[in-house]
């Protein structure tokens, strides 16, 4: 990504730069020496590109530190951008009287391209321009000194920024973020640590499919014997009839109550039909209940209900151009109407409940009709006692005639008709999937298969989401180590690569001077050498490794950043300067240059046989006035109170 | 002296040789995840099916 400032201007701005434009052109010079003298407004220019590039916050009384005079009430800095070529233009507006300063940004990306307010630069860049990273390259010369000062984490900080470490680090904490994700989404399951839930549950998988197991067994030895009682009560009945058919008599009479037998039950199931629909109309159960529905009736007849307007008719009405009292509805009115037709009545449901008021209304009954049919079927049940007992007799008299054998099977039968409902109960509670029956006969899934069934798979699905979150946590964990891991390799490559780099360009910058950096731990540390103790390095040496550092760390970078710098030699004796004018101008694909005239032996000349070199010189005159000087002519002969101490 | 660029893959391809008991699968992804995080081209439910392929050791389940 290519980075190049195409110019920038002021208005209403202290220092001399209230209205100033400085325009590079759309492909500037690779090297632009702008010399200023002292108190012309360069740091306030280098503050103003920091802020532009890092979207600073702005306190009001920084605001206010920028006012030009009294009289003015707003300021503007606005910074034009080449990034990859399109151009990007952004704008500090500053408002002296409300203390506030808004960013605005043009892009011609957009269709349109007009200002928009905010700080809108590609998000890749974005995430770069921190105000620490940027004073690498809006470059400061405090930071030389800070930036081999032990514990301060700039060095790292920088490489892990520019050369995108700081996007695996996001990476991790988001690795960290998914697994706590996990682990809420689970935390229905257990709140106990990944593992000891996996336990838990997995006990309870087991403890399920044993119980399962058992109730399986337990069902299937009662079903044998069911069916071993049920086929024993069939031979022993099939006894007794073949012995009734010794005797004639007998046959006869049994024949003839199992006639009668089939006659009633086929009468008592069909008075229970008739029984249970007269039940079902209320109307037929009683005098008082036909009573009270003819009271209900006539009371809904007499309160006319239900109301005969509809919810339809005002949803029609709210359409209408007039109300059916003649004025007209507007959007208000019509919102109105729509929002309380839900108050009445849909005219399907206006329908039912005429149509219940009329059944109410005119509902007749006999009121013995229930009455009745409940007679007849008790009458039936008698019947058919009395016929049970009958053919009863007729084994009781094969007996009383000596028959031992059928007394012997009747006792039989009586054990096994006591044993069979105990059997059928048994089975229904462990069988049963009948909700209602499992209430009623107080089944849990200890005893009940279906309901052991159910549990089980509850407990498979918890068990389930518990193991998922240990292995996704381990998982995760694993995965979070391995980026870890090459975060630091590669840093550790990182600043070495960086610091071969800075060693070898400090050999050409200061050879007599033995700087090399042994270590770019947080910051860069030093070699002790005699020369260069910690305390003992000079402000141009602290330059010299500055410079050293950030074009040996901005050289391999994926951006392609300008270099704006105030005074850069200024602290440099000549034969440094001179290094650094040799060096520097090399290594990045733009540089600005704020310069004061002092600066210009050793350093500014080293520029004077170079092409694409842009020469700009800004002072005020006798007035006060600012004026600006575009050429090398202008930039050489201009003299200032600096110059001449 | 290596690439910039270089270093950062030399430190790659040693953590994937140290992660001896991921599969070649895993480790594929997980370059893949990488060179992704570095283009700023990463959603969650990539991270989740990189981190999915990460071996779990078997005493976990004992």
């Amino acid at each position: 990504m290519d980075i190049r400032v195409l110019g920038w201007r002021y208005e209403g701005i202290r220092g001399g730069l209230a209205n100033i434009t400085i325009d590079l052109g759309s492909e500037p010079a690779r090297w632009t020496l702008i010399q200023m003298p002292n108190g012309t407004g360069k740091t306030t220019t280098m503050t103003l590109f920091r802020a532009a590039f890092s979207h600073e916050a702005w306190t009001p009384e920084r605001v206010r530190s920028l006012r030009a005079n009294d009289e003015t009430k707003t300021g503007l800095f606005e910074v034009s951008l080449s990034i990859d070529r399109k151009l990007f233009r952004l704008q500090l507006k500053f408002d002296y009287i409300a203390g506030t300063c808004v960013y605005w940004t043009t892009r011609s990306e957009l269709s349109g391209g007009g200002l928009e307010e905010g700080w809108l630069l590609p998000s890749d860049i974005r995430r770069l321009m921190t105000s620490e990273f940027v004073r690498l390259f809006v470059f400061d010369g405090e930071l030389a000194k800070e930036i081999r000062t032990v514990g301060k984490d700039r060095a790292a900080a920088a490489i892990k920024t520019l050369y995108k470490i700081d996007l695996l680090s996001e990476l991790e904490q988001r690795m960290q973020r998914l697994i706590s994700a996990e682990q809420d989404r689970a935390s229905s399951v257990s709140t106990a640590s990944e593992q000891k839930g996996v336990s838990r549950w997995k006990n309870a998988v087991s403890q399920c499919k044993a119980t399962r197991t058992r109730l399986a067994s337990e069902a299937l030895t009662l079903e044998r014997e069911r069916t071993e009682q049920e086929n024993r009560k069939i031979e022993l009945e099939a006894k007794v009839a073949t012995r009734i058919t010794s005797d004639a008599s007998l046959v006869v009479r049994s024949n003839a109550l199992k006639a009668e037998r089939l006659e009633l039950d086929k009468q008592i199931f069909d008075t229970s039909v008739q029984a249970l629909s007269a039940f079902r109309t209320p109307a037929k159960l009683g005098v008082r209940l036909l009573d009270r529905l003819h009271a209900l009736g006539g009371k809904l007849n007499h309160l006319k209900l239900p109301k005969t307007i509809s919810s339809e008719f005002f949803r029609e009405l709210a359409e209408q151009q007039r109300c059916v009292c003649g004025r007209e509805i507007s959007d208000v009115e019509k919102t109105a109407i729509l929002e309380r037709a839900d108050l009445y009545l849909a005219d399907d449901q206006i329908a039912v409940i005429n149509k219940m008021k009329l059944a109410l209304r005119e509902c007749r009954a006999d009121d013995a009709t229930f009455g009745d049919l409940v007679e007849a079927l008790k009458g039936h049940l008698r019947l058919l006692s009395t016929n049970s007992r009958a053919l009863d007799q007729v084994e009781l008299d094969l007996i009383e005639a000596g028959d031992t054998e059928v007394e012997s099977w009747r006792n039989e039968l009586a054990g096994i008709a006591a044993k069979l409902p105990i059997l059928y109960s048994k089975l229904e509670k462990i069988n049963t999937r009948e909700p209602t029956r499992q209430k009623i006969l107080g089944c849990a899934d200890d005893t009940n298969i279906p309901m052991c069934e159910a549990e089980l798979e509850r407990c498979e699905k918890k068990l389930a989401t518990a193991t998922n979150t240990r292995n996704f946590t381990h998982q995760a964990s694993a995965t979070r180590r391995l980026i870890g891991k090459l975060i630091a390799k590669s840093l550790d490559g990182l600043r070495e690569h960086v610091r071969i780099a800075t060693n070898e360009k400090l050999i050409k910058l200061a050879p007599s001077e033995s700087l090399q950096v042994s270590k770019i731990g947080g910051a860069l540390e030093l070699a002790s050498s005699g020369l260069v103790a910690k305390e003992g390095v000079s402000e141009g040496q602290s330059l010299a490794v500055a410079y050293a550092f950030l074009t040996s760390l901005l050289a391999d970078a994926p951006y392609k950043l300008p270099f704006i710098v105030d005074s850069p030699a200024v602290s440099l004796d000549t034969e440094v300067r001179r290094e650094v004018g040799e060096l520097i101008p090399e290594l990045f694909g733009q540089m600005i240059m704020f310069v004061i005239s002092s600066e210009r032996e050793g350093f500014a000349d080293a520029f004077y046989d170079r092409d694409d070199v842009r020469y700009l010189t800004i002072w005020r005159d006798a007035a006060g006035k600012t004026a600006t000087g575009d050429g090398l002519a202008d930039f050489r002969s201009f003299h200032s109170a600096e110059s001449l101490t | 002296m290596k690439s910039i660029r270089e270093e950062v893959a030399t430190a790659l391809d040693e953590v994937l040789k140290e992660a001896v008991g991921e599969s070649d699968e895993f480790k594929r992804r997980f370059r893949q995840l990488i060179e992704n995080t570095s283009n700023g081209n990463v959603v969650d439910t990539d991270v989740v099916e990189v981190i999915r392929l990460a071996s779990v050791p078997d005493e976990l389940d004992e």
